[in-house]
């Protein structure tokens, strides 16, 4: 029996690495390139939650089939990318100030925008049911385990190979890390930084939106959640090493399986063992265990 | 351009004679209409003021003409407005109700709408500003257990009458105010909700044996577990604690916590969780078979919307403890006030009333009656002193019945009611079947003693 339970334990540890992963990535990718630490980001999650619930309650009223909502569920995504495109744009002015006046402004936004959701969809918390009950659970020895969270799992996975091949293999990601290394180099040698500054921020926004809309089938959207989401991104990225995405992936991983058999051996300290491993980490790599600049 | 300068004085001129005029007939109207007591359209009839108090009106203070301020303090913001909007709801739903009929003692109710805010800081510092600024004469609402803590000394210095909602921790009466004087509350607390649930236990399945928790990490989750652990050990020895889930409030995803409790193996699982960490968690733990391999599953109920409790979330069978208010119980065939608040309240606001929604109504009218009942008496517009004095031992209706106020802690007292969830075609969400009451006598501890100590003296 012990077997199955570790299984389950590791298959959760993964579930909670999917989804910060792409709030961490996101927030990582920003700070390593932009050297804005975006404090909006965890905005982009529940935003991307809300309005996926509110495109799949759309689909559903308008008798659209359950498998549907997945298309949904990529729509704000999308939706949340434009959203980060336009925080980009609206943050232009402040590059050639202190570092602190975006930080400022992020902090700004991230009010509002909590805010914004609370005027629009309300104090109740909002989901999309269909979708987690739709995909069943599936037979792990006896034991069952919830096919969305198996879903979830994976495209976390997809998601890092999508972002590591784009950094990597296109010609947007190259440059992209070119400007993180030197900025006026790359701008003298003709790189559009500001058109590319939006793309990066488009990518960041998009991959959170998409870790809020992912997780929505199995939660509820309820104010709030944002911040958490930012908070727990935060520890990953710093336990990763800021701006490395490779750091965001391994510091989720880590977070993820922490908290899983932390729960189960330490329940009394839950989040206390979390930022312990934080505190080992910074102690032990103060740069964290990636930390370069961007690569 | 001169011309119609001298006009606007002129204008102005007649305008101001006007305004002054009206003001003092107002005003002398206002000043002869209520000395007296009389002539406002007051519930209790001016006879039986000069027969009770002779004199009274002599040197009475007159019925002040301005209205009641009720300042409802509770969450408008952050995860706890989805159910605390529920107390603003009945808040004007009753205040409507109130000054239709003439208001307390003539005098109209006015609303003062004020969010408890992020931290206990701004809570604290919102609770000042409603007595001091807005000048209220009444503070309810549900504050949550560390504000209420930090409100209640204040609460006391500045001697305003205020009701607490729900705000279930035992420390307030227990510790940090334990002769309380203008502080109130208008719920069953914690010690009810987890005694009720092992009393609940004990007379229904008294052969479990294996107990896990599942509870938010902070000092209501911590209370209640607590006791319930020694409730439940004190009427069942037999009992052993197999695993405790400390989930922090908020938590979204709680498959860590479902795994970890399925592997110790529990014969029940009790919970306080509330709002939507209950309806996350039950979500989740439907898709681990949870439910299938957990024979018995308590949570107190305490804190949601019942429209949150969807059929997809939440199976059959199930026990919730409700505190002290179910909107199915009593039927409106015997209390007329259910029969008015709940078609009422689901009329305006499309969902049917939640707890706090309830101790609301038990909360306005217990103060409404001790204004009433000391204007009786004397025949003066009563102090916030006497008006405390008066309410303190005395006892109010809300439409989950008739409602004691214990004189000694300031505690409102019902009956504890416990059922079971059903999937009925009437309803939309979740409701609870077959409800069994436990009596405040069986799971409240008397005043004066501390909850634990009072479960620890049981000898069964």
């Amino acid at each position: 029996m012990i077997p199955t339970t570790l299984i389950f334990y590791f298959l959760n540890g993964l579930f909670y690495a999917s989804y910060l992963f792409l709030v961490a990535s996101g927030l990582t990718i920003i700070l390593g390139i932009l050297n804005v630490l975006n404090l909006a980001h965890g905005s982009f999650y529940s935003f991307g939650a809300y309005v996926a619930a509110f495109i799949a309650t759309l689909f559903l009223n308008n008798g659209l089939p359950t498998p549907s909502l997945f298309m949904a569920l990529f729509m704000a995504a999308l939706l949340i990318g434009l959203m980060g495109s336009g925080v980009e744009f609206s943050l232009k002015p402040l590059y050639k100030r202190r570092q602190e006046y975006q930080l400022l402004f992020t902090f700004a936004l991230s009010f509002i925008f909590e805010d914004l959701i609370k005027l629009i969809w309300g104090f109740n918390p909002w989901t999309c049911p269909n979708l987690f009950a739709y995909m069943g659970a599936v037979n792990i020895l006896g034991q069952f385990y919830p096919s969305y969270d198996m879903f979830v799992i994976f495209i976390g996975f997809v998601s890092y190979l999508f972002i590591w091949f784009f950094f990597y293999h296109t010609r947007t990601g190259n440059l992209a890390r070119a400007v993180a290394f030197d900025k006026e180099m790359s701008s003298a040698l003709g790189v559009n930084v500001s058109s590319l500054y939006t793309k990066i921020f488009f990518i960041g926004a998009f991959f959170a939106g998409l870790g809020g809309a992912l997780i929505l089938p199995a939660i509820n959207a309820i104010p709030g959640m944002g911040s958490d989401a930012l908070g727990f991104a935060f520890v990953i990225i710093v336990i990763g090493g800021l701006g490395s995405v490779k750091g965001a992936f391994v510091g989720s991983l880590i977070v993820g399986m922490v908290r899983a058999v932390g729960i189960a051996l330490f329940p009394e300290i839950e989040l206390g063992l979390i930022f312990t491993v934080l505190v080992i980490v910074l102690i032990l790599k103060p740069q964290g265990l990636f930390g370069k600049r961007f690569e | 351009m001169s011309e119609p300068k001298k006009v606007g004085r002129r204008t102005f001129l007649n305008y101001a004679t006007a305004i002054v005029a009206t003001g003092v007939i107002v005003g002398a109207a206002t000043y002869l209409a209520t000395p007296k007591g009389a002539t406002t359209t007051v519930t209790v009839p001016a006879a039986t003021t000069t027969v009770t108090a002779p004199g009274g009106t002599a040197t009475g203070k007159p019925i002040p003409s301005e209205p009641i301020k009720i300042g409802i303090l509770t969450f408008f913001s952050g995860s706890n407005a989805v159910v605390d909007v529920q107390i603003w709801w009945a808040a004007q739903m009753l205040a409507e109700k109130i000054n239709s009929e003439g208001g307390i003692l003539g005098r109209k109710i006015e609303l003062v709408q004020m969010d408890v805010g992020p931290n206990t800081d701004t809570c604290v510092q919102n609770y000042r500003k409603l007595v001091l600024e807005n000048h209220v004469d009444l503070v309810t609402g549900d504050l949550a257990s560390s504000n209420g803590l930090a409100v209640a000394p204040i609460c006391e210095e500045l001697k305003c009458p205020t009701i607490y909602l729900s705000t279930t921790t035992t420390h307030i009466f227990e510790d940090v105010d334990p002769k309380p004087k203008y502080l109130f509350r208008a719920g069953n607390y914690n010690t009810m909700e987890a005694v009720s649930c092992a009393l609940h236990i004990k007379r229904h399945h008294p052969d479990v044996k294996r107990v896990a928790g599942i509870n938010p990490d902070y000092a209501y989750g911590r209370d209640s577990w607590q006791m319930f652990v020694a409730a439940l050990q004190k009427l069942l020895p037999q009992v052993e604690v197999v695993y405790e889930a400390w989930p922090p409030l908020g938590t979204t995803d709680f498959t860590s916590h479902i795994t970890a409790t399925l592997n110790a193996k529990p014969d029940v699982v009790f919970s306080v969780l509330y709002a939507s960490d209950i309806v996350a968690f039950m979500k989740q733990a439907v898709g681990y078979g949870f439910f299938k391999q957990v024979p018995l599953f308590y949570n107190a109920l305490g804190y949601i919307s019942f429209n949150m409790l969807t059929k997809d979330v939440c199976p059959e069978g199930l026990y919730f403890q409700a505190r002290d208010y179910y909107f199915l119980w009593p039927p409106a065939e015997i209390w007329p006030i259910q029969g008015w608040f709940v078609p009422e309240f689901y009329k305006r606001w499309k969902q049917y009333p939640n707890i706090d929604a309830g101790q609301l109504y038990s909360a306005i009218d217990a103060y409404k009656r001790a204004v009433e009942k000391v204007y009786a008496l004397t025949g003066e517009y009563p102090t916030n002193e006497q008006i405390v004095e008066a309410m303190a031992g005395s006892s109010c209706v809300g439409p989950m019945g008739y409602r004691t106020i214990r004189r000694e802690d300031h505690q409102f007292l019902s009956p504890a009611p416990i059922g079971k969830s059903k999937h009925s075609p009437d309803y939309p969400f979740v409701i609870l079947d077959e409800l069994e009451f436990i009596q405040p006598e069986e799971c409240a501890a008397p005043p004066g003693v501390k909850s634990l100590d009072w479960i620890k003296s049981w000898k069964i």
